[in-house]
């Protein structure tokens, strides 16, 4: 066979073997096809897979075999118990140049007399050659070929063959590391998030206890010693209450952010006008109030969660009644689709618009536009749609003329 | 059926926090309902104060009893749960007492058959739309004229 034809077979093999690594989710399965694949064309009697670990009960660093592919008739290692478990500085001649990141080449005869020979004679290998699998700037494991049979001395197309696959080895096990780390800290976000919920909840559910006090006691004072203190007085009793009230708001709002997302209703199916004739009717008071109108063009069916959707709509609605301008009467017009994927929602309204330099800061939670002189509110009502729409699997976007109106417009993903 | 004039109402109140006491005092008299209030509080003790009364005194049972949700050791949940399963003791109202409006909380308390559901501090005109739901016969004269 000439070597031009080797190197084409090691070449089609390799590509075979980069595949392999592709393929398998785990690298472990991957590699025991791939040692098959190689012991086969380069007729050694054993490959094998060690890697390097932390005793944790020591602290010491130990290297074990994990994997093992032994060509018929030779003597599987794998459940050897002499080798697991060795610490790395066991067997300096063989250990030193791995953690240096060269490979080890050996015919067992020519080793000087120690552990290595020991070790290695044990399992009757004659040759070896053992390649370092680098990652991090540390040793990570490494991969064996035992001959078992002759003295050999590999050839540098082999060599190079044997390189490859390791370097391609190394390259899957840091993928997988890459993507093992991504998981850890995308739980770890999950945990994070859940945890800031949980305490915002109890911030602000554990904040109601004192701040009723406040208020209650204020307004006892009020009602009983009103009489005895000056206007002055009264001034700063009333700047108390007004202020504990705020509060109240805001902690009922944070309390309403931080629920989202927790009930447990089940899907229906239902008519959009349903939900928006249900809205209109209890917001009935507020409509007439403000001579506004609310045209409600079409409807479709939709099968979703009944109250986020629903809660998203009132707060688009309040939102539209409450940003109206006072000379003229408010006129609120929603439009609905169903698209292939998802259902699509727009909500116009004439009211005072919003400045295209803000769109990004309205559905931040707590963030205002406005003194409370102009509007009230304690900003939280757009954060809270946006985050039941984004629980929905959703987008919401928001585009406005300032002084002419606004439209908001969301999607809502189908379920399957 | 002639009510039995009663100069007080015997209201039993379960509440740990100190300032909803006074609170809650100031209300009752703030609508003149004339009342003699026991207060105890914790759920553990409420639980007792309920079973030696049953037993020796059973005149002295309260006409009302205003249960705190958040107590110490035993919560209010599990005192009206008590309540609702002495043959007894269920027989007095009980209004519920909550600082928040938990969805849970609200739910527990209908399962529970408490008579109404309360939001501290104490609010007359909410405790006297509970009052005017307990279909008992001496509520007619509660109040002091």
């Amino acid at each position: 066979m000439s070597h031009d034809i080797v190197s084409d077979k090691l070449l089609k093999l390799n590509f075979q073997i980069i595949s392999v690594f592709l393929n398998y989710k785990n690298w472990h399965e991957g590699l025991e096809n791939v040692f098959s694949l190689v012991g086969n064309e380069v007729n050694v009697d054993r490959i094998y897979y060690w890697d390097i670990h932390i005793d944790f009960l020591t602290g010491q660093e130990l290297t074990s075999q994990r994997f093992e592919w032994v060509k018929n008739g030779i003597k599987p290692m794998i459940d050897n118990p002499e080798l697991q478990n060795l610490p790395i500085d066991v067997a300096a001649d063989f250990m030193t140049p791995l953690l240096q990141n060269n490979p080890f080449e050996s015919i067992i005869r020519e080793l000087s007399p120690g552990q290595t020979k020991e070790i290695l004679q044990a399992q009757d290998i004659l040759s070896i050659l053992v390649l370092p699998i680098y990652i991090d700037k540390k040793l990570y494991g490494f991969i064996g070929f035992d001959d078992c049979t002759k003295e050999r001395k590999w050839s540098s197309t082999e060599l190079d063959f044997l390189q490859s696959i390791t370097s391609n080895l190394s390259s899957a096990i840091q993928r997988h590391l890459a993507i093992d780390r991504l998981e850890v800290k995308t739980n770890e976000l999950k945990i994070i998030n859940s945890e800031l919920e949980q305490f915002a909840y109890i911030a602000s559910h554990d904040l109601q206890e004192p701040l009723r006090m406040v208020s209650g006691f204020l307004n006892l004072f009020e009602k009983k010693y009103s009489n005895i203190v000056d206007e002055q007085g009264k001034l700063y009793i009333d700047y108390a209450v007004d202020g504990t009230i705020r509060m109240k708001k805001i902690i009922k709002d944070l309390l309403d952010y931080s629920r989202i997302g927790k009930t447990k209703e089940s899907v229906e199916e239902f008519d959009f006008s349903e939900i928006i004739d249900n809205v209109i009717s209890l917001y009935s008071d507020k409509i007439k109030n403000k001579s506004a109108q609310v045209k409600v063009s079409n409807s479709i069916k939709i099968k979703t969660w009944r109250s986020p959707l629903t809660q998203i709509i009132i707060n688009l609605l309040d939102n539209s009644l409450k940003y109206s301008k006072a000379e003229v009467a408010p006129v609120v017009e929603v439009f609905v689709m169903e698209q292939q994927h998802h259902y699509y929602f727009q909500f116009n309204d004439n009211g005072i618009g919003i400045d295209e330099r803000y769109f990004s800061k309205i559905f931040v939670i707590f963030q205002r536009l406005h003194t409370k002189e102009e509007y009230e509110g304690s900003g939280v009502g757009l954060s809270i749609t946006k985050k039941i729409i984004d629980n929905l699997g959703g987008k919401i976007s928001v585009n406005s003329d300032l002084g002419k109106g606004t439209t908001f417009s969301f999607i809502i993903p189908k379920l399957q | 059926m002639v009510p039995i004039k009663k100069k007080s109402i015997k209201i039993l109140l379960i509440e740990d926090n100190e300032g909803d006491i006074i609170l809650t005092r100031e209300t009752l008299k703030e609508g003149k309902i004339s009342n003699e209030l026991i207060c105890i509080k914790d759920g553990e003790s409420a639980i007792d104060f309920l079973v030696k009364i049953k037993s020796f005194a059973i005149s002295e049972i309260p006409d009302l009893v205003l249960l705190d949700i958040n107590l110490p050791r035993i919560n209010g949940h599990e005192v009206m749960d008590f309540i609702n399963k002495d043959e007894i003791l269920r027989e007095i109202p009980v209004f519920m007492l909550s600082s928040s409006d938990a969805q849970k909380d609200v739910e527990v308390s209908i399962k529970n058959n408490a008579h109404h559901y309360l939001f501290k501090p104490l609010d007359l005109d909410a405790f006297m739309l509970g009052i005017g739901k307990i279909n008992s016969f001496w509520l007619n004269i509660i109040k002091i004229n």
